[in-house]
C-alpha cells in the first residue's frame, strides 16, 4: 500500500492533515482528514459566571465573532429564566444577520469564487481576491467591499467594539437604538440587499452560465449524499437566530426536529482515534462510517443544508433565487458540494432583506431592551445557524450560575463527516492506477472549502496561505513525486 | 499628521495578545483598533489616516520578544511575514486589498511591527515574560511613529 500525505507545514493554528492511501493498483484506498483542533475554551469558561461568558466565548474566533456570542447569549437566557423582550430579540437578530452577511461575503469572495473566477488550476497566489479584482474589475470589488462594510457598520453599531461583540446581556441587549441609528441601519441594509442581488448575479454569471462549471455543479464527483441539518421558522422556511431545529434524510424524508436540549436525543459524537475532534452522527441512524449514500448516519449543516431542509427563504428577493436554484438541480436536496456557495450568495440577499423588515419596524428603538433575571435554573442550550451551519452552546452551571460544564458543537465538527467523504472523492478522481493529477492539490482545496472550514481560530497561521504538501511513495517507501503550493 | 494603531491577536491566547495589550497600552493617546485577526474589516478603520502602524504576534523563530518591524508596500509582497487563517484573509491579502480597490482612502504609510512569541497555546490573559518586558519598547516604537 503507498501512502500520499497532503500536509500543512508552518501552522501556528488548529490545523488539518489530509493522508491518502492507495491500494496495490494505486488507486485510492482510504482518506484520512485529520483535525487538529484546539478547543479548550470548553475547558476556559468553566469557573466563569454565565453572564460573562458571550463576551468570552465571541473571542474564540476573530472571524466567527458574532456566532459564539449570540448562541452563548442564549444559553444564558436559559439559565437564567428569562424571556428577552421583542425588541431585545430583534437587535440580537439585527446584529446576527448583517455578521452572516460579512462572513458570507468574505468567504466568497476570498476563498469561494476565486476558484471559478481565476479558474480552478489557476496558481494559489492569483486564485484569491486580488485575482477575483483583476478579473471582475477593480471598481466591481471595491463597490462589493463598500457594501460588504455596512454590513461590518451594523455589526460594530450594535455589537460595540469593532474586534468582537460585547454589548450582551442575559434575558435581553445592553442599550437601544436611536430613531437615526434606526435609519442608519436602513440605508445599510439596501446597501446589503444591492450585494445580495450583486453576487447572485455574479454566481450565476460565472458558474451557472460557464458550461464547464455547470456541468461541475451537476456533477457526482462532487456530490456528498448525507442528512441535513439545518433551522426553519414557523413556515418552514430557512431561519438563523431562532426557529426549530431540522433533520432531513439524503431522500429528503423528515426524520426529525428539535429545540434546545432535545438535541442530545438526536446528535450523537464518535470519538475517532486518529482525530482530535469528535464526529458528529444522527443517534437514531447509529454510526456507519465515513460513508455517504442511502443508510448514512452524517449529518451535514451549513448554508447547503438549509437549504435542503427548508420549503425556501421568507423573502421575496431570494425565494425567487431558491426556486431558480431547485429548478436548475431539479430535485431536493441537492447534494453537489459547488451548490454551498450558490446558497451562501442567496442567503445574503435573504438576510439583507430581512435586516430591512427587522428596521422598518419604528418600536426597535423602544427603550426597554431588558426583562428582569429570573431563578437560576442550572443549564441552558443555546443554538443558530452560523454562517456555516447549526452551532450549539450547551452549559451547566451552580446555583451562582457559574459554569460548571460547557459543550459546544461547531459546524466544521458537524461537517467532519462530509468533508472526509468530499475530500476522498476528490483523491479518487484525481488519483488513477498510480497516476496523480497534480490538480488534486488545488481539487482538494476546492473539495474542503464550500464548508468554510472554522478550526482553533483564535491564533494565526504564517504565511498567509495555506500550505499543502503531497508526497507520493512507491510500495517500497521510495518517494515518486512531491508536489507543493508553497 | 493622523495616524492610527491596529492591534491585532487574540489576548486569550498569551502571547498571541500582544497586539491587543499595546492598543490598551495606547488607546488613550491616539486612535487605537483591535481586532482579533487579520480581516478586511481592518480597511475601512484605516481609510483616510496618513499613516498606520500594525502590531501582532508573530514566529519566526526568533528569539521570544524580539521585534521585527518593516513598512509594508501597497502590494503586499514587502515580506513574507503575513498571518492568515483557514477561513479568512492573510494580513498580506486584506493590504493588498485596500491598495487595489481603495487606493485614495489607503495611508500613504504602513508599518508592521511583529514581535516574537514565546507562548500562543496556552489559554491565559497575559503576555509571557520575554514579550512582557518588550512590551514598553513596543509601545514607545508605536508612539514615536504615529507622533512625529
Amino acid at each position: 500500500m503507498r501512502k500520499i500525505e497532503i500536509e500543512p507545514i508552518t501552522r501556528l493554528e488548529g490545523h488539518g492533515k489530509i493522508t491518502i492511501f492507495l491500494d496495490d493498483s494505486g488507486n485510492v484506498d482510504e482518506v484520512f482528514f485529520q483535525v487538529v483542533e484546539f478547543m479548550g475554551y470548553e475547558k476556559f469558561l468553566q469557573g466563569m459566571p454565565i453572564e460573562e461568558v458571550p463576551r468570552t466565548a465571541s473571542t474564540i474566533c476573530g472571524v466567527c465573532r458574532a456566532v459564539h456570542f449570540t448562541a452563548s447569549l442564549k444559553a444564558s437566557d436559559e439559565i437564567f429564566s428569562v424571556e428577552p423582550p421583542p425588541v431585545a430579540k430583534k437587535l440580537r437578530r439585527l446584529l446576527f444577520l448583517a455578521h452572516h452577511i460579512e462572513d458570507h461575503t468574505e468567504i466568497l469572495y476570498a476563498l469561494g469564487l476565486p476558484d471559478f473566477i481565476c479558474g480552478p488550476t489557476a496558481p494559489p497566489e492569483e486564485r484569491n481576491i486580488i485575482g477575483v479584482a483583476k478579473r471582475v474589475g477593480r471598481d466591481v470589488v471595491k463597490d462589493i467591499l463598500k457594501k460588504r462594510f455596512s454590513a461590518v457598520r451594523i455589526v460594530e453599531m450594535l455589537g460595540g467594539k469593532p474586534a468582537h461583540p460585547v454589548s450582551a446581556i442575559p434575558g435581553g441587549w445592553s442599550r437601544n437604538i436611536t430613531e437615526e441609528e434606526r435609519q442608519e441601519i436602513l440605508r445599510l441594509a439596501d446597501d446589503c440587499i444591492e450585494l445580495g442581488k450583486t453576487t447572485v448575479n455574479l454566481f450565476k454569471e460565472i458558474v451557472v452560465k460557464n458550461p464547464e462549471y455547470s456541468k461541475l455543479l451537476r456533477s457526482d464527483t462532487f456530490e456528498v449524499v448525507t442528512n441535513y441539518l439545518g433551522t426553519v421558522d414557523e413556515n418552514e422556511k430557512v431561519a438563523y437566530y431562532d426557529g426549530t431545529q431540522k433533520i432531513v434524510s439524503h431522500d429528503g424524508k423528515e426524520i426529525g426536529r428539535f429545540r434546545g436540549k432535545e438535541y442530545l436525543d438526536y446528535i450523537a459524537e464518535k470519538t475517532i482515534p486518529w482525530s482530535y475532534s469528535k464526529a458528529p452522527y444522527l443517534r437514531k441512524i447509529e454510526w456507519k462510517g465515513f460513508v455517504d449514500g442511502e443508510g448514512t448516519s452524517l449529518c451535514s449543516v451549513g448554508p447547503l443544508a438549509r437549504f435542503n431542509v427548508s420549503e425556501g427563504y421568507s423573502t421575496p428577493l431570494a425565494q425567487k433565487e431558491y426556486e431558480e436554484m431547485v429548478e436548475f438541480f431539479g430535485k431536493k436536496p441537492v447534494y453537489n458540494i459547488f451548490a454551498y456557495h450558490w446558497a451562501r450568495a442567496i442567503e445574503i440577499l435573504n438576510q439583507a432583506e430581512m435586516i430591512k423588515e427587522i428596521a422598518q419596524d419604528p418600536d426597535i428603538t423602544d427603550p426597554e431592551t431588558c426583562a428582569p433575571l429570573g431563578e437560576v435554573s442550572g443549564e441552558g442550550v443555546g443554538i443558530v445557524e452560523a454562517p456555516r451551519g447549526t452551532l450549539i452552546h450547551h452549559y451547566k452551571t451552580d446555583s451562582n450560575a457559574i459554569v460548571t460544564d460547557a459543550n459546544l458543537i461547531v459546524p466544521t465538527t458537524f461537517n467532519k463527516g462530509s468533508i472526509q467523504v468530499a475530500v476522498k472523492k476528490a483523491a479518487k478522481y484525481f488519483i488513477k492506477e498510480g497516476e496523480v493529477n497534480e490538480g488534486i492539490l488545488n481539487f482538494v482545496e476546492m473539495a474542503h472549502r464550500p464548508y468554510d472550514l472554522c478550526l482553533a481560530c483564535a491564533t494565526h497561521a504564517y504565511p498567509g496561505y495555506l500550505p499543502i504538501q503531497v508526497e507520493v511513495y512507491s510500495k517500497d517507501k521510495t518517494l515518486l513525486k512531491k508536489l507543493r503550493n508553497f | 499628521m493622523k495616524g492610527i494603531l491596529i492591534g491585532i491577536g487574540n489576548p486569550n491566547f498569551r502571547d498571541d495578545g500582544v497586539g491587543f495589550w499595546v492598543v490598551k497600552a495606547l488607546e488613550k493617546e491616539v486612535k487605537a483598533v483591535h481586532f482579533l485577526s487579520p480581516t478586511l474589516n481592518m480597511l475601512n478603520h484605516m481609510f483616510g489616516y496618513e499613516k498606520a502602524v500594525i502590531v501582532d504576534g508573530v514566529k519566526f523563530g526568533h528569539r521570544p520578544g524580539e521585534i521585527v518591524e518593516f513598512f509594508i508596500e501597497p502590494s503586499g509582497n514587502s515580506e513574507n511575514y503575513f498571518g492568515g487563517l483557514t477561513h479568512s484573509l492573510s494580513l498580506k491579502e486584506v493590504i493588498a486589498t485596500g491598495y487595489l480597490t481603495f487606493k485614495e482612502d489607503m495611508p500613504q504609510y504602513i508599518k508592521f511591527i511583529g514581535v516574537e512569541v514565546e507562548d500562543i497555546q496556552m489559554f491565559k490573559p497575559s503576555l509571557s515574560e520575554p514579550v512582557k518586558k518588550t512590551l514598553p519598547h513596543i509601545v514607545e516604537k508605536v508612539r514615536k511613529f504615529l507622533t512625529t
